[in-house]
């Protein structure tokens, strides 16, 4: 079992990662922060020596991912599609940030997940592949599909920088 | 508008705060409670490991006492056979060197004694002293003050026979000459201790005595022997002979006398461990 500064220091490093991720496919605070929870409890007990950051990195993506999955196969969380507004210590900004946000979380999940994957942690369609366990020319569409949708949502929000 | 929309999607999503603290402070607790988990699931190992190595050593010892303590009774049968005894009744002999067949009549209200011969013995290691008691039979001072379906121990012995009180000595009765001895019953009441030692020096009698029923029938009843058995490390065995008197229907022509010369009854007394 990992130590507490071994926990801390891969917290810091990996902890934001694990759960926008999270976050982004269950669309809830909480949620998100329970499964961040869990995937680093995993973690902590897990006997596995990583070759690298960036082994770690897809470990912790690969599980956050399959702990997702977990949670939506109650039916009560699959079926749950609002995005809480008002949930704390979240501030925007922007209120047009905070309407951008909840129009992106409308999209499906398939697409929510290889957004995020791609424009957030900067994987490649190949990485995104191996990480998802699906074919690249699936992750391809899913991002195309995903990326149309995304701009139109930005155009129909009015979206400003 | 490809960057544009990863820029967009980022910046939305870095503003996202996370709660570091809040999430390393539950891990830290899941990781106590996982290291209290371990300890406990150790200390139940060890407990059950010690659990288990006391049942084996207990189940071990019980086993090396049974053998050594382990007791089992053989009997000489009527046929003359020596025969372990079980769960299967096995008929004792009869004592038929006495008149009537082992049956005596020997009063005006037709009180019939049988006599059979308790031919059983414990073998075993580390025997002491072995104790009969039959069950439910208290001891006269007298046999005649015994009442019906009563049920004693005797021994064969010989002492100085007196034709003229043969029905009239409170403990040694019934005396009779036998190949050329005379033989008397002495009575011990419902207990006699033998030596394991010494079980094969004196011939031991049961007498069965029931007394004719209205309806000119001579009924039986089962009864018990509790067998105690001291062992030479003090420990005690007890174990109980179940009995059943039980009148031959092939042998027997009824349940009824005429007298003491012309007995036509037969019953046979059958033992088996209870």
């Amino acid at each position: 079992m990992r130590t507490n500064h071994e926990m801390k220091t891969i917290i810091t490093l990996y902890g934001d990662k694990v759960f926008k991720l999270a976050l982004s496919l269950v669309k809830d605070y909480q949620t998100a922060e329970d499964i961040s929870q869990n995937v680093f409890v995993k973690y902590m007990l897990e006997d596995k020596e990583f070759e690298d950051g960036e082994h770690t990195k897809a470990w912790l993506l690969r599980v956050t991912i399959n702990e997702c999955k977990m949670h939506f196969r109650y039916y009560w969380n699959a079926k749950r599609v609002e995005f809480p507004k008002d949930f704390e210590p979240f501030v925007w900004e922007k209120e047009s940030e905070e309407n951008l946000l909840l129009e992106v979380m409308k999209l499906p999940r398939k697409y929510r997940e290889v957004l995020h994957l791609h424009y957030y942690e900067d994987l490649s369609i190949r990485e995104i592949s191996a990480l998802l366990k699906k074919k690249e020319a699936t992750v391809k569409t899913n991002l195309h599909r995903g990326r149309q949708m995304l701009k139109k949502v930005l155009e129909e929000s009015g979206y400003e920088r | 508008m490809k960057d544009e929309i990863g820029k967009v999607y980022k910046n939305m999503m870095q503003q996202i705060p996370m709660r570091t603290d809040k999430i390393l402070h539950e891990v830290e607790m899941a990781g106590e409670i996982v290291k209290t988990e371990n300890k406990w699931r150790a200390n139940r190992f060890k407990f059950v490991m010690a659990v288990s190595v006391l049942m084996i050593v207990v189940l071990l010892s019980v086993s090396v006492l049974s053998e050594n303590n382990q007791v089992m009774f053989v009997v000489y049968a009527s046929e003359g056979n020596q025969v372990e005894l079980g769960d299967d009744a096995v008929k004792l002999r009869k004592q038929i060197d006495f008149e009537s067949a082992g049956v005596s009549i020997y009063d005006e209200k037709q009180k019939a004694e049988f006599v059979y011969r308790f031919d059983i013995k414990c073998e075993g290691e580390n025997l002491k002293r072995i104790t009969y008691t039959i069950e439910g039979e208290k001891t006269a001072s007298n046999i005649h003050e015994l009442g019906n379906h009563t049920v004693w121990f005797a021994e064969v012995a010989d002492i100085p026979y007196d034709s003229s009180k043969n029905r009239d000595y409170p403990f040694a009765y019934r005396s009779y000459e036998n190949a050329g001895k005379r033989e008397t019953y002495v009575y011990l009441g419902n207990q006699y201790t033998v030596d394991a030692n010494h079980q094969n020096d004196k011939y031991y009698c049961i007498e069965y005595r029931m007394e004719k029923g209205s309806n000119d029938e001579y009924r039986t009843q089962s009864f018990d022997i509790c067998v105690s058995i001291e062992m030479t490390d003090g420990s005690m065995i007890e174990k109980v002979l179940h009995l059943v008197p039980e009148f031959d229907v092939m042998n027997g022509e009824g349940g009824t006398v005429a007298d003491g010369e012309n007995a036509e009854f037969y019953y046979e007394l059958w033992v088996n461990e209870k």
